[in-house]
C-alpha cells in the first residue's frame, strides 16, 4: 500500500513538472448558456464563435445539459481553472452563480451575461435583450395588436416553463403590472407552468382550453410552451378561436404560423445577442472603455447598441446604490426586439 | 464427539477462508477503482497539463461534493437492497426549508437544524409509506419526489421571494462553511473525509451496518434472525434522508443560494456513483469507500473532460460508455480469474 | 361471491386500477363537470399512447427481473433519426423511415440485451449508461438543435380516425394485443416469466436464459421506436430533450398496473392501465384550479394516495383468502 502510495505521489509529481505554462498569444473566451441542446442557445453560441474568429480570439461553447445551476458552477469554475480570459453567461440563478464568479473576478476573469442576468457586482456588463418593461410590454402588445379597434373584457391565461426561472417570471410580472394599470377589462383567468417538456406543455395546453373554455389570449413566453399551447389549440380545433402570443425562436413557430394558429411571435436575434457578448467582453479585454450613457456599434450588425444604468432593468438587486448608476459597469441594449408573422417569417433563419 | 469438533472446525475455517476472498474481493474492486483514478490523471494530466494543479483539484470537490454526500447515504439505502429516488428533492426541499426560517427568524443556527430535520422527517416518511404499502422504494420515493420538490416550490414564494429569485443573503459564516479553507485544504475536503468515515463506522462497524446488509442480502431470513426489519428500515431512509438534506444545504453555502431545484439532476449520478462503487442494485452488497472513489471518479472524470475541451454531448457518451466498460471489465475479470483459481486448485488436486 | 370478487381481484390487479380509474372520474366530476367529457378521455388516449406503448415494451425486461431505464433517450433517439430522415428528402418513404424509427429503437434494444445477458453487466448499470449515450449521440447527431418540423403530411397521420378513434390509440390497441398473445399463448412469452421467477430454476429446466433476456430487451428497444413514431407524428417538434424522464413514469406505470420488479408477475393490459393512471391524473391537474405551482404537490400526493390505496387493499385481500383457506382446513 505504501508502495503504491509513493508511485502514486511520483507519478503525479513529475507530471507537475513537466507542465510548462503556454505563452499566449490569443484571447479565450468561454461562452456558457443556460442549457446546451436548444435552438435558441445553440444560434447564439453558433454566432458567438463566429464573432470570436473576426475578432481572433478563441471562443469555446459549452454548457449544461440539465438546466442545474450546480453543472453550470462546475462549468464556471473549469472554464477558470483552464485559464479563460473572459466568461460570457447566461444565468440559470440570479444569485447562485456569486460564489464562483467572485472567484473568478478574483483571478482576473472578466464577466460579461446575456439574456440573464446575475447581480451587478459579479459582473461588469450585461447584454440584455431588453428590459422587463420593454418584453413584458412586447407581449402584451403582441395580443393588443390582434384587437384590433375592439376594446372590451378579455380573459388572459399566461403559460411558460416554471415559476422558478427568472426571466421568464420577470416578463411576465411586467406584463400582468401593464395589464392592470392599462387594461382594466382584462382578466388574469390562470398561469400553467410546463418545465420545458413538450408533451407536458400540449397536455396542459390542452387542459388550459377545456378548464377555462372561454379565455380569449393565451401568452407564452416559452420557447417549449409556445409551440406547445399552439399545438392543443390544433388538437382541440381551436384555430382562429383563441390568440397564442409568445416567445420563441421563428424555426420553432414557423409551422404554426403558417397554419395560421399563431399570428405573431416574438423574440429578439439570438445570434447578435451571442455574438455582442464576445464582442463586449473582448473589447473589455483589450481595455477598451465602454461607458454608460453611450453607444456603440459593432461590424457586421446593423443598429446601435444603447448602454444603459444597473438601475434601469428595476428591482432590489439593480437599485442598490452602489450599482445603480456606475458608469463602468451597466446593461447594453439589442437595438431591436422582432415581432415574427407570416409576411416576414421567411426572412429569419435560427 | 471429538470428531464433531474437528468437523465443526474445519467448517469455521472454511467460512473464515471464505469471508477472505470475500473480502480480497472487495478490496481488489477498490484497488481497480484507485488505478481508474489513477490512470485518469495520467491520462488528463498529459493532455491539458493545467489539470494536475493541486489547488484546482482541492478546489474542484466542492463541484461534486453533494454527489459524494448522496451517494454514501444511497450506499445504505441500496445496501439494504432499497432506493432513494427522493434524495434530489430532498436537497432542494432542505434547501428551501433553511433559506425559508433564515428570512423568517434571522437565526442560521436554527434555520439549518430544521433544514436538517425536514430531511430526517421526509426520510421517515419514505421509510413509513414503504413499510405500509410494501411496494418496490422505486415508486414510492418517485412519487414522494414530486411531493417533495413540489412544497419547496410552494413554500419558496410563501418565503416572501418570489420562486425564481431564490433565497439569498445568508450571513457570512455560513457561506463559509463551503467556500472556507482549513489549514489551506478547502472545507469541502474536511467534509467529505468526516462524513465517509462517519458512513464507514456506520455501515462497516456496527451492528446497525450488518443487519442492513443482511435485510439487503436475504429480507426472509434477516425476519427469522429476529431482526425489526420495520424499525431499521425507517431509520436507514431518515438517515438517507439526512444525507440529502446535508448535501441540500452545503448546496445553499456554496451557491449562497436556496432554489426549490436544488439537487434536481442529482439521482442517476448519485445511484451511478453508489453502484459503481460496488453496491449491488438487488441489496447485500455496498461499499463506502468504494462510493467515495466512484464519486472521486465520476467527478474528476466530469472535470478533466472540460478541461480538454470535450462538450458536454460528447463527456454523456464517454460517462457511459467508461460506467459499462467497467462494468463489464469487472464481470469479465472476475470470470477469468475464477476460471484461473479453479484451474490450479484442479492442478494442485492431480498433484497430491 | 364476496370470495370469488376477491380472487378475481387478486389474480387480476388491472381490474384495481380500473376501479380507481373510474372512482376518479367520478370524483373529478364532482371537482370540476368539464373533465368528465367523452372527449376528455379520448385526449387522454390519445396523449397517453406514448407512455403507454413504452411502458407495456419495459414491463416485458421487468418481468425478468432487469430493468430498463434508457427507455427515454432511445424514443428520443430514434424520433430524431425518423424526424430527419422525413425532413432529408421530398419523397420519403414510408418503408424506410418505418425501418429506420423502429430499427433505431431495436438496436439500442439489442445493445441493452448484449450488455446485460452476454457482457454481465447489471441492467440498471448497462441502462445508466446507455440513457447517457442515447442522449449524447442525439445532441452530437443534431448538433444540439431542435428539429422543428416534420412535413405536414405526416402530422396530419395522427389526426386519421378509424371508427372514431385517432390511429395512435389504434397503434396502442395493437401493441396490446400483440403483447398480450405474445405473452399469454406463446411459448417464448412464457420462457420470460419462468426467467424473471427463478432464473435458476428456468436454466435448469432448459430455457435459454440468456437468448431470453435479451429478447426482452429488444422488445423494449422496439416498442421505444414505435413510441417514438407517434411522437413524431403527435408532437411534430422533437427537442433534444425528447423522453426525458418517460423512464422512471414507466416503471412507475407498470408497477402500479401490478409488474412486479421482483420479477416473474404482472401482464400487458395491467402496465397500460397504469400507464392511463398517471396520465390521467397529469391531464387532471389543472381542471382543479388551484395555483399551478401546486401542481406537483398534487400529482405526487394523489400517486402516493393510490399506491398506498392499492397496496392496502391487495394485502387486506390477500389476508382475507389466507384466513378463508384456514378456515377451510379446520373445517
Amino acid at each position: 500500500m505504501k508502495k503504491l502510495s509513493i508511485i502514486i505521489l511520483s507519478i503525479l509529481l513529475v507530471l507537475v513538472l513537466i507542465t510548462s505554462i503556454n505563452a499566449q498569444e490569443k484571447f479565450k473566451i468561454a461562452f456558457l448558456p443556460k442549457i446546451i441542446g436548444n435552438t435558441f442557445f445553440e444560434v447564439a453560441g453558433a454566432n458567438a464563435i463566429k464573432m470570436g474568429e473576426q475578432l481572433g480570439v478563441d471562443v469555446m461553447y459549452d454548457g449544461p445539459t440539465e438546466a442545474s445551476v450546480a453543472e453550470q458552477v462546475k462549468f464556471i469554475n473549469t472554464f477558470v481553472n483552464q485559464g479563460y480570459d473572459a466568461i460570457v453567461v447566461s444565468a440559470l440563478d440570479p444569485k447562485g452563480l456569486n460564489q464562483a464568479l467572485k472567484r473568478a473576478m478574483d483571478r482576473g476573469v472578466k464577466i460579461v451575461t446575456w439574456d440573464s442576468d446575475v447581480d451587478p457586482n459579479y459582473r461588469t456588463f450585461y447584454v440584455n435583450q431588453g428590459t422587463p418593461d420593454i418584453l413584458g410590454r412586447l407581449l402584451v402588445q403582441m395580443v393588443t395588436n390582434q384587437l384590433g379597434t375592439w376594446h372590451g373584457k378579455l380573459k388572459v391565461a399566461f403559460h411558460y416553463s416554471s415559476p422558478t426561472v427568472t426571466d421568464q417570471n420577470s416578463w411576465v410580472e411586467y406584463a400582468k403590472k401593464i395589464i392592470a394599470e392599462e387594461y382594466p377589462d382584462w382578466e388574469i383567468v390562470t398561469i400553467q407552468y410546463s418545465d420545458m417538456d413538450f408533451p407536458k406543455a400540449v397536455s396542459v395546453g390542452e387542459q388550459l382550453l377545456k378548464t377555462y373554455p372561454d379565455v380569449n389570449a393565451i401568452i407564452c413566453p416559452d420557447s417549449t410552451a409556445f409551440p406547445g399551447q399552439a399545438k392543443a389549440v390544433e388538437n382541440l380545433n381551436m384555430i382562429g378561436k383563441v390568440i397564442v402570443v409568445g416567445f420563441t425562436t421563428p424555426s420553432t413557430i414557423k409551422q404554426y404560423i403558417e397554419r395560421n394558429t399563431v399570428l405573431q411571435g416574438g423574440l429578439w436575434d439570438c445570434g447578435v445577442q451571442g455574438a455582442a457578448g464576445v464582442y463586449v467582453a473582448y473589447q473589455l479585454l483589450k481595455g477598451e472603455k465602454i461607458e454608460v450613457g453611450t453607444s456603440f456599434e459593432i461590424p457586421g450588425i446593423i443598429g446601435e447598441f444603447n448602454v444603459v444604468p444597473n438601475k434601469l432593468q428595476g428591482g432590489e438587486m439593480y437599485e442598490n446604490p452602489e450599482v445603480a448608476d456606475r458608469t463602468d459597469n451597466g446593461i447594453v441594449l439589442l437595438p431591436e426586439r422582432l415581432v415574427f408573422t407570416r409576411y416576414n417569417i421567411d426572412k429569419y433563419n435560427f | 464427539m471429538k470428531k464433531h469438533y474437528a468437523a465443526n472446525y474445519m467448517n469455521e475455517k472454511k467460512r473464515f477462508k471464505n469471508l477472505n476472498i470475500v473480502k480480497r474481493k472487495l478490496f481488489s474492486w477498490q484497488t481497480t477503482l484507485i488505478g481508474l483514478l489513477i490512470v485518469e490523471f495520467v491520462i488528463f494530466g498529459s493532455l491539458n497539463s493545467r489539470f494536475l494543479n493541486i489547488i484546482n483539484l482541492m478546489y474542484s470537490v466542492g463541484d461534486f461534493l453533494y454527489i459524494a454526500i448522496a451517494a454514501l447515504a444511497m450506499t445504505c439505502i441500496i445496501a439494504a437492497g432499497g432506493i432513494d429516488i427522493s434524495i434530489g428533492s430532498i436537497m432542494g426541499l432542505s434547501s428551501i426549508i433553511t433559506g425559508f426560517f433564515w428570512v423568517k427568524t434571522s437565526n442560521i443556527i436554527l434555520a439549518t437544524i430544521l433544514g436538517l430535520i425536514s430531511g430526517v422527517v421526509a426520510g421517515t416518511l419514505n421509510g413509513i409509506l414503504i413499510l405500509i404499502t410494501q411496494v418496490n422504494p422505486l415508486v414510492i420515493t418517485l412519487g414522494s419526489s414530486f411531493l417533495f420538490s413540489g412544497l419547496a416550490l410552494t413554500l419558496s414564494g410563501f418565503a416572501g421571494s418570489t420562486g425564481f429569485e431564490g433565497i439569498s443573503g445568508f450571513p457570512d459564516s455560513f457561506v463559509y462553511i463551503v467556500n472556507g479553507s482549513i489549514f489551506n485544504i478547502p472545507n469541502p475536503i474536511w467534509i467529505l473525509l468526516i462524513l465517509t468515515i462517519i458512513f464507514y463506522i456506520l455501515l462497516h462497524k456496527t451492528k446497525f451496518g450488518r443487519y442492513l446488509f443482511l435485510i439487503g442480502m436475504n429480507p426472509e431470513a434477516a425476519k427469522y434472525t429476529g431482526i425489526e426489519i420495520k424499525k431499521l428500515t425507517i431509520y436507514n431512509y431518515a438517515i438517507s434522508g439526512l444525507g440529502g438534506a446535508i448535501a441540500g444545504i452545503l448546496l445553499v453555502s456554496y451557491f449562497t443560494s436556496a432554489r426549490s431545484d436544488l439537487g434536481a439532476d442529482a439521482p442517476l449520478i448519485v445511484i451511478t456513483c453508489a453502484v459503481l462503487g460496488g453496491a449491488s442494485i438487488y441489496g447485500g452488497e455496498g461499499s463506502i469507500i468504494g462510493t467515495l472513489l466512484a464519486s472521486l471518479l465520476v467527478g474528476y472524470l466530469k472535470y478533466g473532460l472540460q478541461m480538454i475541451n470535450i462538450t458536454s454531448h460528447q463527456t454523456n457518451v464517454f460517462l457511459g460508455l467508461v460506467l459499462i466498460l467497467t462494468i463489464s471489465g469487472r464481470y469479465f475479470w472476475d470470470v477469468l480469474s475464477t476460471n484461473y483459481k479453479n484451474k490450479e486448485a484442479v492442478k494442485r488436486f492431480k498433484k497430491t | 361471491m364476496r370470495k370469488k370478487f376477491i380472487n378475481i381481484i387478486l389474480k387480476r390487479s388491472e381490474i384495481l386500477v380500473i376501479i380507481i380509474l373510474i372512482i376518479y372520474f367520478f370524483l373529478m366530476g364532482i371537482k370540476n363537470p368539464l373533465f368528465v367529457r367523452a372527449d376528455t378521455v379520448i385526449r387522454i388516449l390519445f396523449n397517453g399512447a406514448i407512455l403507454s406503448i413504452i411502458s407495456m415494451g419495459i414491463s416485458s425486461v421487468i418481468i425478468t427481473k432487469n430493468i430498463d431505464v434508457s427507455v427515454g433517450s432511445l424514443l428520443g433517439l430514434a424520433a430524431t433519426f425518423g424526424a430527419t430522415y422525413l425532413n432529408s428528402t421530398d419523397h420519403p418513404s414510408i418503408l424506410i423511415f418505418l425501418l429506420i424509427t423502429l430499427g433505431t429503437g431495436t438496436l439500442g434494444g439489442l445493445f441493452n440485451g448484449l450488455g446485460v445477458a452476454y457482457g454481465g453487466v447489471s441492467s440498471i448499470i448497462m441502462t445508466l449508461g446507455t440513457m447517457a449515450m442515447f442522449r449524447g449521440i442525439l445532441t452530437m447527431y443534431t448538433g444540439g438543435s431542435w428539429i422543428d418540423t416534420v412535413p405536414e403530411w405526416f402530422l396530419n397521420f395522427s389526426r386519421i380516425k378509424f371508427l372514431g378513434l385517432y390511429y395512435p390509440i389504434w397503434v396502442m390497441i395493437i401493441s396490446l394485443i400483440i403483447l398480450w398473445i405474445f405473452f399469454t399463448k406463446m411459448k417464448w412469452g412464457r420462457y420470460i416469466y419462468a426467467t424473471g421467477n427463478s432464473i435458476e430454476g428456468a436454466r435448469l429446466i432448459g430455457i435459454p436464459v440468456k437468448m431470453v433476456v435479451l429478447s426482452s430487451f429488444v422488445i423494449s428497444g422496439f416498442f421505444s421506436g414505435l413510441a417514438a413514431l407517434i411522437y413524431i407524428s403527435q408532437i411534430g417538434t422533437i427537442p433534444t430533450q425528447a423522453g426525458t424522464g418517460m423512464e422512471t413514469q414507466a416503471i412507475a406505470s407498470a408497477v402500479i398496473g401490478g409488474v412486479s420488479l421482483m420479477g416473474g408477475t404482472g401482464n400487458i393490459l395491467g402496465a397500460l392501465l397504469g400507464a392511463l393512471l398517471l396520465e390521467t391524473i397529469k391531464y387532471s391537474l389543472v381542471f382543479f384550479k388551484v395555483p399551478a405551482y401546486w401542481n406537483n404537490v398534487i400529482s405526487g400526493f394523489l400517486l402516493l394516495f393510490i399506491v398506498v390505496i392499492t397496496s392496502r387493499i391487495q394485502i387486506y385481500l390477500r389476508q382475507e383468502k389466507e384466513r378463508e383457506i384456514e378456515e377451510a382446513l379446520r373445517r
